[in-house]
């Protein structure tokens, strides 16, 4: 056996040990003790507040918030005034202008509110005495990024190594345990920590490593740009994400898996929720970043918590965690009861896989710094449903077919819902974010009716290829365009950052299905597999979804790279439509756009037989495995083709070449009101928080009224004055006088008489 | 037969409760005594009827009953002593010598 | 019935009938002079169970020096003439309750035993050896004794009349 995976904890223990270095050595010893603290001092002297001089720039790194930055109070308080919208103003502000960078941000927020006028005095006064002049990360902050940069490399060349390892060694394929430590082991019961190394890992290793590897590169420039303080923190809580990431694919039983799992939804919330000091936008729609934190949080705990009760129930009936041994420990086990057990599971899944009831949180994590949305969306928290399913695919198949019924047709509904949703979107981000829904729909549509993992797996690996592309792509275009992500302040980037656009319209032609591109053959497999299984609901509602992809994604190049008087009819340049001058991104945006730029586009040939790809062979374990279908030989990828293409011309028509008019759908009533429901998603979240509001909150205040205050309460205040008034009886036995005690002591004697008597006389 | 040692246990046991009730019931601190007395008595007499009930053994003559008996008289004489020097002393600080008055005996 | 029923039963008819009027009696002198009866009835029956060195200390202690000082007490602390110097507190009624239950008690353990044998009327061997016998006991330095006891009770009875006086002292 290599020692690729012998070894396999090296993996895993290269990011954790990035983290640790990062958090435990340089970030408290050198990065935070060498920022500047003697400018903030200096500067609250000269504007004479050295009350605030106690704050270091250390300090407030820590504090979001609108603890201490000494100049911001100076602001405030130099040009104090009686008007109340101004002191309103003055609110706003605090807090929110911490960087450079913030300080625009800041300024939109508040420029809607009363009193904006002095606000912008304020701001300019900001200006003239900026706060950050030394707003750029320390050198120790950098090492940190350059050693979890390095860590993640190795982790890669490792995760690589075993690949072709494994490549060359079908026996490995089909699924190694590596015993690492056991936890407990007592009395029969053993509950070991162990990796499994199969093929699928090993894909999921790639993946994760690679995506991983090239976003900390990226992040380099776009923390930067954005939130330089953080710069060290934001490494470590990418390390520990890619820990947590690993921790789960290669885990062995449902115990690692769950605790991976439960990882990655925190470090995903420290990373959703990094730019905490930013305020909410509600005329965007869009949550402050804490919210969305919060949110993913809590709507995963809601898919936890039925994945939890799935692992206990298959523990129950087989007294082991470990995925290889519940099929031969289930004996005569209940079908239905493994069924509910599974769909169980797979409610774990669709929380992190952000599927159709639980998939609110997703849009809202793109508050998150887009390299964080990359990883989230391309390798990460998104893809662990999916691996989870895959994973537990022998335990579904053993189940009732309802299982993977459920399965398939939930990623069915979310892939035409969430693409539905997309079309009308003008946030770049939120795009993509619904995208990935759809996507992720596609891969559970390819779990659910296949006969093996490859059709979803497959798609899982294109897709965090050419998604992790798309993201990163619209993080380049979101520096250029100083964060602004509407599109309708942008336009024509083509020609001024094409270093960014080149590879994202490859992506773009990829996620839209178009021939030869990776996402075209593992998209094509997922529609002709439900096609084959006679699924023909989920084979109109794919095909759909192709239709659909294709046209959101291709509108959304027209709107943001293309437009009106671009060459090639509006696809390459045109008219820019916003303010801010474009800045042109540097290498550590672009490299790692074009290096994924390569497996966006070639990575499909592995599933191609006509080239000799055989992925199903390699993800099965078993050479023998047939390949899938080719797609140039069969005539339904006409309609797969068609429909993407026709999504594309149709985007071309209305965005680029302008020739389809703008308002051909909205124009009727009917169309309008449609596309309302679509802008407002649904009215899920309406839903949802009116449910939580009425529904949740009601059932709270009735248990609160009479549960909580008459049952709770009576029992607990009842106790209490008992208590009371047993006291109060009992003073009254303590008389002082020595007589009632001495009739007590005989009086308690005559008792142990008459009980010694009952004892002896009734006890025999 | 009158004479067992059962009829000196009846006697000792009635005086006892006499004396119980008399320590139990009265105010005057002096009656409190002497009902103290009494029921020393009793147990006195318990013992000695002990005593003489079980004087043979092996090793002879059994007395510690007796023995007992004049510990008893002695530490009674004594307590008396104690005890009524300080129920004078409380009369002259409250003059009275009603028990029922003195409840310091609390918290 | 042989004579030495008939003194028990006298003596101890004395003994209860003068303890009751003890505890009865509302004028405390006559109560303090019935317990003089006691202590001498007491003494008949030691007496009565050979224990005649017992009889004379009880005499000696009781009838003679506790007496006295009770009758002293009695006559410092209030005016011997009151009709009610001896009147009984509220709880008299849940007292008598308790020493009759108490009684009861007793009596019908003592009908139930039958563990206790051998008599109490199964009279010494008539010899002067009593006191003999217990003075050797109480302070025979060679053979077991009770001469540490007796000397912890002196130290008691000169710690007692010390605190007495130290007590019963005049305030300045």
């Amino acid at each position: 056996m290599s020692f690729f995976v012998t070894d396999i904890w090296v993996i895993p223990a290269l990011p954790l040990l990035a983290f640790l270095l990062n958090i435990l050595v340089l970030r408290p010893f050198f990065d935070l003790s060498n920022r500047d603290k003697g400018h903030a001092a200096e500067a609250a002297a000269a504007h004479g507040a050295q009350g605030h001089g106690a704050n270091t720039a250390a300090g407030h790194d820590e504090a979001h918030g609108n603890v201490g930055d000494p100049e911001q109070h100076d602001i405030g308080h130099a040009e104090a005034s009686p008007d109340d919208a101004y002191v309103r103003a003055l609110d706003t502000l605090d807090g929110h202008i911490d960087t450079p960078a913030a300080i625009p941000r800041a300024l939109r927020t508040a420029e809607k509110t009363p009193g904006g006028y002095a606000l912008v005095q304020l701001v300019e006064d900001a200006e003239q005495h900026p706060h950050h002049p030394h707003g750029s990360p320390t050198i120790w902050a950098r090492i940190n990024g350059y050693m979890g940069i390095l860590f993640m490399g190795l982790a890669f060349l490792w995760s690589l190594g075993l690949l072709v390892a494994l490549m060359q060694n079908p026996a490995l394929q089909r699924g190694e345990t590596v015993p690492i430590y056991t936890w407990i082991s007592v009395a029969g019961l053993r509950y070991p920590i162990d990796f499994y190394v199969d093929s699928l890992t090993a894909i999921m290793l790639v993946i994760v490593t690679a995506i991983s590897l090239l976003v900390q590169f990226y992040s380099q420039a776009y923390i930067e740009g954005e939130e330089p303080r953080g710069y060290s923190r934001f490494f470590a809580w990418l390390s520990i994400f890619s820990l947590s990431m690993l921790l789960l694919v290669l885990s062995s039983n449902f115990l690692l898996i769950y605790m991976g799992w439960e990882l990655v939804g925190l470090s995903s919330y420290l990373l959703i929720g990094f730019l905490a000091k930013d305020a909410a936008k509600p005329e965007a729609g869009r949550p402050s970043p804490g919210a969305a934190a919060l949110k993913a949080f809590v709507v995963n705990r809601v898919g936890d918590f039925g994945f939890l009760i799935g692992i206990l129930i298959l523990f129950t009936a087989t007294g082991t965690f470990v995925f290889t041994d519940i099929p031969a420990r289930l004996g005569p086990i209940n079908l239905a009861l493994l069924t509910v057990a599974m769909i169980l599971v797979f409610c774990g899944a669709v929380g992190k896989s952000a599927q159709f009831p639980l998939h609110v949180w997703l849009p809202d994590a793109m508050e998150g710094p887009t390299p964080v949305s990359a990883l989230i969306h391309a390798a990460k928290m998104v893809a662990a449903g999916v691996y989870l399913v895959a994973r537990t695919f022998p335990l579904f198949h053993l189940a009732g077919p309802q299982a993977l019924t459920v399965v398939a047709y939930i990623g069915g509904f979310t892939a035409i819902f969430a693409a539905s949703i997309a079309l009308v979107q003008i946030d770049v981000k939120r795009i993509l974010a619904y995208s990935t829904i759809s996507q992720l729909g596609y891969m559970f549509v390819g779990l659910g009716v296949a006969d093996t993992i490859g059709p979803g797996i497959f798609h899982l690996m294109t897709h965090a290829f050419f998604k992790a592309l798309l993201f990163l792509g619209s993080g380049g275009v979101l520096l250029a365009v100083s964060m602004n992500q509407d599109m309708r302040k942008m336009g024509g980037l083509a020609t001024r950052i094409p270093l960014v656009a080149f590879p994202f319209l490859l992506a773009t032609l990829s996620i839209s299905g178009f021939p030869f591109f990776a996402g075209f053959f593992s998209k094509d497999e997922i529609i002709a597999q439900t096609w084959e299984h006679g699924d023909y609901i989920l084979y109109a509602m794919t095909l759909a979804t192709a239709f659909l992809t294709a046209f959101y994604m291709f509108r959304l190049w027209f709107l943001t790279f293309g437009g009106k008087g671009g060459k090639f009819g509006g696809l390459w340049g045109g008219e820019y439509r916003g303010t801010v001058a474009v800045k042109k991104p540097d290498f550590r945006v672009w490299l790692p756009l074009m290096i994924l730029a390569v497996p966006s586009v070639f990575a499909g040939f592995w599933g191609w037989s006509s080239v000799g790809g055989n992925f199903n062979a390699f993800i099965t374990g078993h050479p023998l495995t047939p390949a899938f279908a080719n797609p140039f030989t069969s005539p339904l990828t006409i309609f797969g083709v068609g429909a993407s293409l026709l999504g594309i011309a149709l985007a071309w028509g209305m965005y680029g070449l302008q020739v389809v008019p703008r308002n051909v759908f909205v124009s009727n009533p009917l169309g309008r009101g449609f596309a309302t429901v679509l802008w407002n998603k649904y009215y899920i979240d309406e839903i949802y928080l009116a449910f939580v509001r009425y529904v949740v909150m009601g059932l709270s205040k009735v248990a609160s009224f009479f549960i909580d205050r008459r049952i709770i309460d009576g029992i607990i205040n009842g106790a209490g004055s008992g208590v009371v008034a047993f006291g109060r009886g009992l003073r009254r036995s303590e008389s002082g006088r020595l007589q009632n005690y001495g009739a007590a002591i005989f009086g308690g004697t005559l008792v142990i008489a008459a009980v010694f008597f009952a004892v002896v006389y009734f006890g025999k | 037969m009158l004479l067992s040692l059962n009829s000196f246990l009846v006697l000792g046991a009635l005086l006892f409760c006499i004396g119980l009730f008399g320590a139990l019931s009265k105010r005057n601190a002096v009656s409190v005594l002497m009902g103290i007395e009494i029921m020393l008595n009793a147990v006195n007499i318990t013992l000695v009827a002990f005593s003489s009930a079980f004087q043979k053994s092996a090793h002879g003559a059994r007395l510690t009953g007796q023995i007992f008996a004049v510990f008893i008289i002695t530490v009674a004489a004594a307590e008396a002593s104690v005890a009524l020097a300080t129920i004078i002393a409380v009369y002259r600080r409250r003059n009275s010598v009603d028990v029922t008055d003195i409840n310091l005996m609390k918290w | 019935m042989d004579l030495a029923s008939i003194v028990f039963l006298v003596f101890a008819a004395i003994l209860v009938g003068s303890a009751l009027a003890v505890v009865t009696l509302r004028n405390i002198v006559h109560a303090a002079l019935f317990l003089v009866l006691v202590f001498g009835a007491a003494a008949g029956i030691y007496i009565l169970l050979n224990a005649e060195f017992i009889a004379i200390v009880q005499i000696l202690v009781y009838a003679g020096a506790v007496t006295i000082l009770i009758l002293f007490s009695i006559m410092l602390t209030q005016n011997p003439n009151s009709r009610s110097s001896n009147p009984l507190n509220r709880q008299a009624l849940i007292a008598a309750g308790i020493a009759a239950l108490l009684c009861a008690g007793i009596i019908f353990a003592l009908s139930q035993n039958g563990a206790i044998a051998g008599s109490a009327s199964q009279a010494v061997t008539a010899n002067v050896g009593n006191a003999v016998n217990i003075g050797t006991l109480l302070y025979s330095p060679t053979t077991y004794s009770y001469v540490l006891p007796f000397e912890i009770a002196t130290l008691v009875l000169l710690v007692a009349i010390v605190g007495a006086i130290v007590i019963g002292r005049e305030e300045e």
